[in-house]
């Protein structure tokens, strides 16, 4: 384990260095493996897919946990209840729609489990009691069906959709 | 930099989010896109989310411990003693859900259920996606149905399975599975676990509500105020207290693979033969209470979208696998309770208009034996039976009047008045109240 302190460098899509501490770094399991496969990072770690505005909100989302006990193994039921964002992320994740989606898509291609989790379930909050055309409308989402293939779910489904 | 690519249709992202939407929206975003469509219908864990698929519990635990519930305690949440109904389904035809609290007089009759579907059409479509349902999962092989009669001398119960297949209303594969299952269904299964795939998974709402209201020998509508639908393996605390330890025990055995477990207090003499879609002729049926026959109007709405249901009787699967003696059992919360029917039975049969034209005939009688019935001798009846007599042409039957008074006049003292519920002719729903003085012969 690295000791706490060690310094990294991240460089952002947009080419930004930022520092970073090494036991904050590695609430990535994909920066932490990198790094075991190196030994000691020396050089600058280009993370190509994320812009610093987004780099920065996950740095910041990771050093806050950086105490959290390691991502435990897939647990069904804790995956399925929804209420459970603690208050810091629920303020963290107080962001316009496209931040937010960035957001996800780093923490997914960082492998960031904790982040990616807060972020599908803040998601989820969004579109939960919305109909098909409000989520559409809402995330900019095509109607790709025939109107065939629509009214046929149409059909199946419509005893649910008034509340 | 391009735009990035909305999580929202990046499958593997779409997949981590979809878990946490709760079933309504989960259901009805299938119309979002097809992506969303696809893959709400094509992943297993989202599929019985929606209790369209049984939770797969061999994945869960190494043995389902379908048929021994006491024995093992396993860690997971979903062993067989838990139970978890349908929430969707809960919402939508609430009174199928009784709390296991509830009473049998505040339980509200199951075929009204039906009423807000008939409000909203859409809902009977042959293709409404909550016929697909699993009302509960782990989901139930069968249904049981319980039922008690009345017999000179005492109370008979016949008890019935039904097995889970998937509806009443498309037949084809109901009557050949009815078929080829036909030598085994005399030894009940259920001792075996189910397989998450048999028989497309367990009992389908569609056949449960279906059995509900095409069963008019075994559901008539008219009885259905002490009709109770039982979820689990806890018998209610009231009806032990009420029917005493034998039900208890039938009811044990009827939930052994039947997680679901109608009871319908039907005198058996009453209503025999009563022809599928005739629906109950005559007679003042709670379900027709304002005006609107319920059970005739969803089977009127059901011919209109083409559909023919079928009354699910012996050829259709229902098969009676115990029957006997139920001893009359005065426990202790009986009084209360058959206390608390009576009024209601009273109050149901409105104001008794004083000379009124249309005088409700009932006849309180004193002592026993009066009248053509030849039924003196028992000084007991279930009250709940007194519903289903105005249609029987089979059986009079005598009420223990506990002392209730309909007529505003001197209230008789329990044991010592006796109400009289005769059968009416034709189409009258006419009652007439009279003290026994009053009604000679």
């Amino acid at each position: 384990m690295a000791a706490a302190g060690n310094l990294l460098t991240f460089v952002s899509a947009d080419n930004v260095h930022i520092e970073v501490e090494r036991d904050v770094a590695e609430r990535s399991l994909l920066i932490k493996n990198m790094l075991e496969d190196l030994g000691e990072a020396t050089e600058d770690i280009p993370i190509p897919n994320v812009n610093e505005p987004v780099l920065r909100k996950v740095i910041e989302w990771c050093r806050h946990h950086k105490n959290d006990p390691p991502a435990s193994t897939e647990d069904e039921d804790s995956r399925r209840k929804t209420t459970d964002i603690d208050e810091w992320d629920q303020k963290f994740t107080q962001v316009d729609q496209e931040m937010l989606f960035e957001i996800i898509l780093a923490a997914n291609y960082l492998d960031i489990k904790g982040l990616l989790d807060v972020g599908c379930k803040t998601v989820a909050n969004m579109i939960k009691g919305k109909s098909p055309e409000e989520i559409r409308k809402t995330f900019n989402i095509q109607n790709d069906f025939t109107p065939e293939e629509e009214d046929q779910i149409r059909r199946e489904n419509e005893w649910a959709e008034d509340r | 930099m391009t735009t990035p690519p909305s999580p929202l249709l990046t499958p593997d992202l779409l997949l981590l989010i979809l878990p946490h939407l709760d079933p309504r929206t989960l259901l009805t975003s299938q119309r979002v896109c097809r992506l969303w469509a696809m893959t709400i219908q094509t992943t297993r864990s989202l599929q019985e989310a929606l209790f369209f698929l049984p939770v797969d519990t061999t994945q869960l635990q190494p043995q389902p411990s379908l048929t021994t519930p006491n024995t093992t305690t396993t860690k997971t949440t979903r062993s067989e003693t838990h139970l978890t109904l349908n929430p969707l389904l809960q919402t939508t035809f609430p009174s199928f859900f009784p709390s296991s609290t509830s009473t049998s007089t505040s339980t509200p009759n199951p075929l009204n259920a039906i009423l807000p579907t008939l409000q909203n059409p859409p809902s009977l479509r042959p293709e409404a996606s909550w016929r697909r349902m699993l009302p509960c999962q782990p989901p139930s092989r069968s249904i049981g149905i319980i039922r008690l009669g009345n017999d000179i001398g005492g109370r008979r119960f016949t008890r019935y399975r039904v097995p889970a297949y998937p509806t009443l209303i498309s037949l084809d594969e109901f009557l050949r599975r009815q078929e080829s299952d036909s030598e085994t269904q005399d030894t009940e299964r259920g001792m075996e676990p189910l397989s998450p795939n048999e028989d497309g998974g367990g009992l389908r709402m569609g056949l449960l509500i279906d059995l509900v209201l095409f069963d008019h020998r075994y559901f008539p509508s008219r009885i259905l105020t002490g009709a109770r639908i039982i979820w689990g393996k806890t018998l209610p605390v009231d009806m032990e207290e009420k029917y005493g330890p034998r039900l208890g025990e039938v009811f044990a055995r009827a939930s052994r693979d039947a997680y679901v477990v109608l009871f319908s207090p039907v005198d058996v003499g009453a209503c025999v033969g009563v022809p599928m879609g005739m629906g109950e002729r005559g007679g003042s049926g709670l379900v027709r209470r304002g005006k609107r026959d319920v059970r005739a109007e969803v089977e009127e709405e059901y011919r209109r979208l083409g559909m023919v249901g079928r009354e699910p009787g012996v050829e259709g699967g229902i098969r009676a696998v115990e029957w006997g003696e139920l001893p009359h059992y005065l426990g202790p919360g009986f009084r209360a309770w058959s206390e608390a029917r009576m009024r209601e039975l009273v109050r149901d049969m409105g104001e008794v208009p004083r000379g009124g034209s249309r005088r409700r005939r009932m006849r309180i009688m004193e002592g026993e034996g009066e009248g053509e019935g030849e039924l003196g001798g028992f000084g007991y009846i279930d009250p709940e039976l007194a519903l289903d007599t105005h249609h029987s042409t089979h059986t009079d039957l005598e009420l223990w009047a506990l002392g209730i008074d309909a007529e505003g006049g001197p209230q008789p003292r329990p044991g010592e008045w006796d109400v009289k519920d005769k059968r009416m002719d034709g189409d009258s729903q006419d009652w007439e109240y009279l003290p026994q003085r009053e009604a000679p012969t």
